[in-house]
């Protein structure tokens, strides 16, 4: 089974704990992650490592706020229509994954807007208010997961119902780690996306076996007799009315029901018959064991009945000391505490994850197979995107230049902490770069990237050595973020450029290899430069055009 | 436990290592595996285990055994 995690932040830390959860339970899966904000080269190129490894499940999560992050500081004109185009965009994206991968289960977050403090007074009073955001992003992903038989939505907003935003996120993992669950968050929602897997799997238990006592009435009936149980539409005796409510539901999505009760069969089964708010009757039973045996007898018995094994089996019964009974003798059997308030029954049976489905009923089924008739024909008539198209589409503006003293201290910083795409991991103090500056024999050349999204600041550099007619790489790095839309190859452009006319021959660019530095492996190789040996790479200046990339606009500094 | 050998045992968790091969000498560049992921799930970790909040400067502050075992040290005087 293959894993993989798309999404606009640093998702690593949510998939530790989902690996975690996947070791508790002993499954052994190939879980992956896509590079830091790279889903949407993953989703649209063809070549992509999503699509090569063909994975079984994909689990997209988006943070709303950063696909917004621009509205929040600027106030623009028209900001719901360029949200809603945005929307598209991914609603595209979505649909390109979704027929790509047919096979596969896309599971995809519902939109969230973490923040409750943006606007505080005027925020929900404001035309174009965030809430508003959220609820259009909400109502296309619902429209476009409900006619898709493979997507379903990861319902995200309810963690924040149950939880609140205080205790799911952490301003400090947002500015340090560009994730911004905290821990509880990042348990909760690995825990949500294990739900939703085992929901895809049909992992789930088969059968409910139920006390009858204080369980699925109030008192005792053997004492009590029939008029004096609390069970009614209405007060009190509601909550064991809708808690059978509950279990009915489970059984209309095809869980089994069973009885395991020490009482007189009789009293019961006339209880049940004439009980006016008795919601659970005798057929709704596959089993029932209704006597004065022990309850772990008991359970074996309706196990083999029905022939499941133990470990389909959950029992619900209001005696500690009946669980226990139960529980000692089969480990295997799930033997939930049930509350002791019995108010809290019908929200404590909603709330187990262990019957979990993606699609309701048959006929939820039969309506989306014809929705995705329809949605296929719309489908025909559109095309997927090109890469190209997606970079034109970001509206890209590169500064290239050589750099001045006020961009020394950024650079340093890109030496020391950037991992990933640096080729020769050489790190250097603001101080070294200032030398670098003030000597004839080196050029400090970086790359900054607006697109349309906003403007990303200092995202490459590179830093060339030049000795008689050669120039040597002798660092070149880029900022992850915003890797795979060719930006990186517009900087070496340039320095292959500016070297080749200052009258050089030899431009040479060497990668050393560490533990973190492999996705630069194969760059020189990819920019046509030719191997020497080991991990030296040269091009010859003279006879070396470089490859345009027309959707870049290029300002040179 | 001493604290010492309570950080020691988180870092050698999150990052693979014997505990007997981590010093207290040891920073970022010292551990292969330390990285900026790395580094946050040992805050969280140590956040669990000793019942604290590190500030954002604490977590910066952590760049080596040393200064990890510093900082929550005086996190806990002060509590």
């Amino acid at each position: 089974m293959k894993i993989y995690f798309l999404g606009n932040y640093t998702q690593d830390l949510v998939v530790d704990q989902f690996k975690q959860l996947c070791k508790k339970e002993n499954l052994d899966f190939d879980i992956y992650v896509s590079g830091f904000n790279q889903y949407r080269q993953e989703i649209i190129d063809p070549n992509s490592n999503l699509y090569q490894l063909n994975p079984d499940i994909v689990y997209i999560s988006l943070n709303l706020f950063l696909l917004a992050e621009d509205f929040v500081y600027n106030d623009k004109e028209n900001k719901l229509k360029i949200f809603e185009e945005r929307i598209n965009e991914l609603l595209e994206l979505f649909e390109t994954i979704k027929s790509n991968l047919s096979e596969s289960q896309i599971f995809i977050d519902n939109f969230q807007l973490f923040s409750p403090v943006l606007m505080a007074t005027i925020e929900y009073n404001s035309k174009v208010s965030f809430s508003e955001i959220e609820n259009v992003a909400n109502r296309n992903l619902v429209e476009f997961a409900s006619t898709s038989e493979n997507v379903s939505i990861v319902d995200v907003k309810n963690l924040f119902l149950q939880h609140g935003a205080a205790e799911l996120i952490d301003e400090r993992m947002h500015y340090l780690a560009k994730s911004h669950w905290s821990l509880k968050g990042l348990k909760e929602l690995s825990k949500l996306y294990f739900r939703y897997f085992k929901a895809f799997k049909g992992i789930r238990k088969k059968c409910v076996v139920l006390d009858l006592d204080n369980t699925l009435w109030g008192g005792i009936i053997g004492d009590d007799g029939i008029e004096n149980i609390i069970l009614s539409n209405d007060g009190e005796g509601k909550a064991f009315f809708d808690f059978q409510r509950e279990l009915l539901k489970l059984y209309n999505r095809g869980i089994l029901l069973a009885i395991n009760s020490k009482n007189t069969e009789e009293i019961v089964l006339e209880t049940m018959k004439s009980h006016p708010n008795m919601v659970l009757k005798p057929e709704h039973f596959i089993s029932m064991k209704i006597n004065w045996n022990n309850k772990a007898q008991n359970m074996k018995e309706i196990a083999d009945e029905i022939n499941i094994s133990l470990d389909s089996l959950i029992f619900l019964d209001d005696s500690e000391f009946e669980r226990e009974v139960v529980s000692t003798q089969f480990p295997e059997v799930l033997v939930p505490d049930l509350p002791k308030d019995f108010s809290e029954y019908p929200n404590f049976i909603r709330s187990l994850d262990v019957f979990d489905f993606l699609s309701l009923t048959n006929d939820d089924f039969a309506r989306n197979k014809m929705y995705k008739a329809n949605v296929q024909r719309d489908q025909l008539k559109k095309s997927t995107i090109s890469i190209e198209d997606f970079y034109y589409s970001l509206d890209m503006v590169a500064t290239i230049g050589i750099i001045d003293d006020f961009q020394v201290p950024r650079i340093a910083q890109m030496t020391q902490k950037t991992n990933q795409f640096n080729l020769r991991t050489q790190r250097y103090t603001d101080a070294a770069i200032k030398n670098f500056l003030q000597n004839p024999g080196y050029e400090v050349y970086f790359l900054s990237l607006a697109d349309k999204y906003g403007d990303n600041g200092i995202v490459g550099t590179a830093i060339v050595k030049i000795e008689d007619t050669e120039a040597f790489i002798d660092s070149f790095i880029f900022s992850c973020r915003v890797l795979g839309r060719t930006a990186e190859s517009a900087l070496l452009n340039y320095v292959i450029e500016n070297v080749a006319n200052k009258g050089l021959k030899k431009l040479v660019g060497e990668y050393i290899p560490t533990k973190k530095n492999l996705p630069c492996k194969e760059f020189y190789a990819e920019h046509q430069f030719v191997n020497d040996s080991n991990n030296l790479w040269t091009v010859e200046l003279e006879k070396f055009n470089t490859k345009p990339l027309p959707w870049i606009k290029i300002n040179h500094n | 436990m001493e604290i010492q050998d309570r950080v020691i045992k988180i870092f050698s968790e999150v990052f693979n290592l014997n505990e007997g091969d981590i010093k207290l000498t040891d920073n970022k560049e010292d551990i292969e595996s330390w990285d900026s992921i790395g580094h946050l799930s040992c805050v969280m970790r140590l956040e669990e285990e000793f019942n604290i909040r590190l500030s954002t400067d604490d977590i910066i502050k952590i760049d080596s055994i040393e200064n990890c075992i510093k900082v929550i040290t005086e996190l806990l005087k002060n509590n």
